[in-house]
């Protein structure tokens, strides 16, 4: 009960914010495409104006993945119990990237010290969306689910130096970072 | 053994049932709207007869209210996301409620003593490894800065990379003690670290 509870607390949230963004973001036909950057930018305006929601949203959905003691697998010491929990933790990755957005430098009424927080917050993005890959296409072979987004995430907040950064952090071992980092980041499996 | 949390958790039933929850109850199930009128009954007669009241009963009546109300609101999310209607913002406030509703229930589980405390581990509020998200030496090293500006070093215990830095930095004499310096490699570092906060914030 508890757990579907934070479930629909996040996922309303979710459903509310992207709806937002997505209505904000439609491009009219015959226009440019945008580069990263200005994706990025034009995401980061509209999400700022729901930074409450992308927060709530973000603790709903992580008290969601930590509502059972670690277990002894790797996808359930992330707090994978369920297909639920799974889309909680792609819908988490979206959240940090709308909320890294939101704290562009160029855009108005950010300051520079803001920048600590944005970077925790590509940290975050960078991990969920890479342990949404790792489930999906390591842990769960062939369960048939997309990770286009994901890779699309891990590409618009900076991509292969990022990435393996972190992972060196967390994984340590240099030859599987490698690995993981050239799987990760290469065609969708 | 105080029964006071259990006493809060009663009382604040009332406001869960003050929300405005009829516009969603109509759109669910006739067994939905049973639960819901069994948890306002049961309110009815613990907060009569509290404290002859047994705290299992209070749990019930927050479950009948939770699947009465998780089901009915969810109806009408369902029509929301069909675009039909703009009731999300107020299906958000009865959800919230009846989380934090779930938190009076624990501390009153806690109260008495028949649930671990929060930090002996299990609880269902801790976080993953996800958060707080493993920093690097810089990021400590700013955060350190703003934790000692507050002087407010246990508010940095729950990061791990910061907890046994910490543990160097107090065993250190008095006038060494410079945690920016002590995590900065470069001397031309210290003094360019900037105030920041102490993690994702809004």
């Amino acid at each position: 009960m508890w757990e579907a509870l934070c479930w629909r607390r996040g996922s309303l949230r979710y459903y509310m914010v992207s709806t937002c963004l997505r209505k904000d973001l439609a491009q009219p036909h015959g226009s440019s495409t945008q580069t990263d950057a200005e994706m990025n930018t034009a995401a980061g305006r509209i999400a700022r104006e729901h930074t409450g929601l992308i927060e709530e949203g973000v603790d709903a959905l992580l008290t969601l993945l930590s509502a059972r003691p670690d277990g002894c697998s790797q996808a359930l010491s992330w707090g994978i119990y369920s297909t639920n929990h799974l889309l909680a933790l792609a819908y988490l990755a979206e959240f940090s990237y709308w909320r890294w957005c939101s704290l562009d430098p160029g855009t108005d009424g950010n300051a520079a010290s803001d920048e600590p927080a944005r970077r925790l917050w590509l940290a975050q993005t960078l991990r969920l969306a890479h342990r949404y890959l790792h489930v999906v296409e390591v842990l769960m072979e062939g369960c048939g689910w997309t990770t286009d987004r994901s890779r699309e995430l891990v590409r618009l907040v900076g991509g292969e130096a990022p990435l393996r950064a972190l992972l060196l952090r967390e994984w340590k071992k240099k030859a599987e970072v490698e690995r993981e980092v050239a799987r990760a980041l290469g065609a969708p499996q | 053994m105080g029964r006071a949390a259990e006493d809060a958790a009663i009382r604040a039933f009332e406001r869960l049932r003050m929300l405005p929850g009829e516009p969603f109850e109509t759109m669910a199930s006739a067994a939905a709207q049973k639960r819901l009128a069994r948890s306002r009954m049961l309110f009815n007669v613990l907060s009569a007869r509290f404290p002859a009241t047994k705290l299992d009963d209070v749990r019930v009546m927050g479950l009948e209210w939770m699947e009465g109300m998780m089901e009915s609101t969810f109806a009408a999310e369902t029509t929301a996301n069909k675009g039909v209607g703009g009731c999300c913002s107020r299906i958000l406030v009865v959800l919230d409620h009846g989380a934090e509703w779930a938190r009076l229930l624990v501390d009153a589980y806690r109260e008495a003593g028949r649930l671990a405390s929060q930090t002996s581990g299990g609880s269902s509020l801790e976080r993953p490894a996800v958060t707080p998200p493993p920093l690097s030496k810089a990021e400590a090293a700013e955060l350190l800065c703003k934790a000692c500006a507050a002087g407010a070093m246990e508010s940095i215990d729950s990061l791990p990379e910061l907890a046994a830095a910490e543990t160097e930095v107090r065993d250190r004499p008095a006038n060494s003690w410079y945690p920016c310096v002590y995590l900065s490699e470069r001397p031309a570092e210290r003094s360019l670290l900037p105030p920041v906060c102490a993690g994702p914030r809004g």
